[in-house]
């Protein structure tokens, strides 16, 4: 058969399937539910590559970005950097000092402050470069870029809060791309001991780079907000992967400690929690919520419920994991689609470590659309909330739910629960979660936490409510008449003050644990 | 037909509509483009991969290479209004070529495997049943012709409509439908015979035709 006649068959044949699709509407179903059932089978077959991957991957990209930009822009700095890197330190460093006194110490200390735009900013720039050059070693060159990282979101915030989105949206962008320089320098260093120290200095840089730019990005207006949201997600999904892959090699810690999960749910949500894990690079996914036992976590609209508390080994912990069963109610009101996965996942990272005899609080907020992770100290953390009613969690999941829970998310067990006033109030302030469609594979899946924005438990139309109504508008006013950073404020202090409160209940503090 | 598939790739990644309709006239605004479309696009050419060369670990590594080829293919991107996605999914099957060509192709394909980690005991059960439907899979996959697979990679794979999967292989949107036709076809029967249970729709549909 010749190519053509086959093409004239071909063509034939889609005609023909065009007009049986015309004539017959089963025909089109048939093919489109045949496509759907391979595309299941498919998706079950092949599992979403891992964060760590694709964290690993922009790395890669970013770094081939800058070094393509940076040999076809200027070659001749390139070749600065050659012979800089083949200085002696020494050499470097009289330069420098050569440097700074020609051009003033005054005059460097206001460069530092300079932001992109600005005269003396390529003088920072210049000074940066030449500490890149003379990085002698990998663990050396990793928390420079770190540092760099950081004053890079310093920079980014300062002109977000002065509204200059435009110049603040690359600068975050060169974040990003320094804690990939970060993470590729620590995947060189080979000392295990020195590899983890690096890692805890990433952590508690990019804990505050990230921590400035929120704080920015909330104060800020709409285009800001995305702009900064986006390069912390960036940022902070690459940043986990250094963590991680520098951390991967920690050697087995000496003692035990103890971890405490608690959960905050938005208004009226309730979920059935099936199991809470954490995750150890270098020992994988743990359970610290008892076997088969569910835990309810009811729709207390505020504050803290205890979830689960384990003994760990002590060392550093980089995600939380949460599995919540699908409310039944909700697959069977849905669209028809009753054959999705059993569990809504819930996955946060941002590490945290364990001490010896210590216990941690690890409090997940889930209030917002993106997951974000407290860690405090035992001291400081927030009580929890003690509800009362039928659902009770157990912290350990010591008393197994019935088999069949029914937590209608926002039904009649809302109206029943009792609130916690003051922290309610507070709750209630907090920004509601941005309807940020960009489909970030670790934004959370979980429906009942969308619904729950309602505050009304309404029979019928809140379904409804939660597909049209336009979240942007109440969120602008709440954010314009209550600035966030005090909100913020308010919610960590205001449990505070309850803290010994919470103490004296002693539900289950036995140690006056410490974070380190 | 390009103003169809333009209109695609807008929705499908929202951040990168701007830089969708702007001409992709230099190199750099190549590579911005390719660095924009990274998250949106990283696990469809994992999928992709995966589908083409039967194993999920690799592809891992595979489709981040594939993103770093591009980059520097830049100089070489010729904008024809096409969507940079068509682009970029080329890249992935040369690298895929290239791939199975050092493999070798006669070599068993190792089995598709996930990479995670379940620990709980509760989830074995599921967890083996569902080794067993990848491993079935993966064996039915083996029985389809390299044209048949490239074509259920790029559609369920890769996710790209027909005519976008028609351009990419020269061929036009019928002949697409039909070879994705004739593959599952193929899968159907193949599956059938190793014993997994088909959907009642697929069934039904068997039994009208």
């Amino acid at each position: 058969v010749s190519t053509h006649e086959e093409q004239a068959f071909l063509l034939a044949l889609d005609a023909a399937i065009d007009a049986l699709a015309s004539q017959a509407p089963t025909a089109r179903t048939a093919e489109a539910s045949s496509a759907a059932w391979l595309a299941g089978l498919l998706d079950e077959a092949i599992p979403a590559p891992s964060t760590t991957a694709k964290a690993r991957g922009k790395a890669r990209l970013l770094v081939a970005l800058a070094t393509i930009e940076q040999e076809e822009a200027a070659p001749a700095l390139a070749r600065w950097q050659r012979w800089f890197a083949a200085q002696p330190r020494w050499a470097l460093a009289s330069g420098a000092a050569v440097l700074a006194v020609a051009a003033g110490t005054a005059t460097m200390a206001s460069a530092q402050r300079s932001l992109p735009g600005q005269p003396l900013h390529a003088i920072k720039r210049a000074s940066e470069d030449v500490a890149l050059a003379a990085a002698n070693d990998k663990a050396q060159l990793a928390s420079l870029n770190m540092r760099l990282a950081a004053e890079r979101a310093n920079e980014a915030s300062r002109l977000l809060l002065a509204g200059d989105i435009a110049a603040a949206t690359p600068l975050a962008q060169s974040m990003a791309a320094f804690v990939a320089g970060a993470v590729l320098a620590s995947g060189g260093v080979e000392d295990p001991a020195q590899a983890v120290a690096l890692a805890k200095e990433l952590a508690a840089t990019a804990q505050s780079a990230t921590a400035s730019l929120q704080t920015a990005a909330q104060w800020s207006s709409g285009g800001g907000q995305d702009a900064a949201r986006h390069a912390l997600a960036e940022a902070s999904a690459l940043y986990a992967g250094a963590v991680e892959q520098a951390l991967g090699v920690e050697p087995a810690a000496g003692g035990m400690g103890s971890v405490s999960v608690r959960v905050s749910l938005p208004d009226g949500a309730a979920g059935t929690l099936l199991s809470t894990e954490v995750y150890r690079p270098s020992k994988g996914w743990q359970r610290v919520s008892a076997q088969d036992a569910t835990t309810t976590v009811p729709a207390t609209g505020a504050g803290q419920v205890p979830v689960a508390t384990a003994p760990v080994e002590s060392g550093t912990y980089t995600r939380v994991r949460l599995s919540f069963a699908d409310d039944p109610g909700e697959a069977n009101a849905g669209t028809g689609t009753s054959e999705e996965a059993a569990t809504n996942v819930v996955e946060t990272r941002r590490p945290f470590s364990v001490s010896v005899d210590t216990e941690t609080v690890v409090s997940v907020d889930l209030t917002k659309q993106t997951p974000v992770l407290f860690t405090y100290p035992q001291d400081d953390a927030p009580p929890p909330v003690t509800p009362s009613g039928s659902n009770t969690p157990k912290p350990q999941g010591t008393a197994p739910q019935p088999p069949a829970p029914e937590a209608p998310p926002g039904g009649d067990a809302q109206d029943e629960q009792p609130k916690a006033e003051p922290q309610r109030e507070v709750k209630d302030e907090q920004p509601k979660a941005e309807p940020q469609r960009e489909a970030k594979d670790e934004q959370p899946k979980a429906e009942p936490q969308r619904e729950a924005k309602d505050e009304q438990p309404k029979a019928e139309p809140q379904r409804e409510a939660k597909d049209e109504q336009p979240k942007a508008e109440p969120q602008r006013e709440a954010k314009d008449e209550e600035p966030k950073a005090e909100e913020r404020e308010a919610k960590d202090e205001e449990p505070k003050a309850e803290e010994r409160e919470a103490k004296e209940q002693g539900s289950r503090s036995s140690s006056k644990g410490k974070r380190d | 037909m390009d103003g169809r598939s333009e209109a695609t790739a807008a929705a499908a990644a929202p951040t990168g509509a701007a830089s969708a309709r702007a001409r992709l006239s230099t190199p750099a605004l190549v590579r911005a483009a390719v660095v924009d479309r990274y998250d949106a696009l990283f696990p469809r050419v994992h999928r992709y991969i995966a589908v083409r060369i039967g194993s999920t670990d690799a592809a891992e590594d595979l489709a981040a290479d594939v993103f770093v080829r591009a980059l520097r293919a830049a100089t070489s991107y010729k904008d024809t209004g096409r969507p940079i996605e068509a682009w970029i999914f080329r890249i992935a099957h040369n690298l895929v070529v290239d791939h199975l060509r050092k493999r070798g192709r006669s070599a068993n394909i190792v089995p598709l495997t996930g990479t995670e980690q379940i620990d709980s005991g509760e989830r074995t059960g599921e967890r083996l049943e569902r080794a067993q439907d990848i491993a079935l899979l993966n064996q039915a996959l083996e029985h389809l012709t390299e044209a048949q697979r490239q074509v259920i990679a790029l559609r369920f794979g890769a996710g790209l409509r027909s005519d976008t999967v028609g351009e990419m292989l020269g061929k036009n949107a019928g002949a697409v439908r039909y070879l994705q036709h004739a593959a599952i076809e193929k899968l159907r029967k193949v599956l059938a015979n190793m014993g997994m249970e088909m959907p009642s729709a697929v069934a039904g549909e068997e039994a009208a035709s």
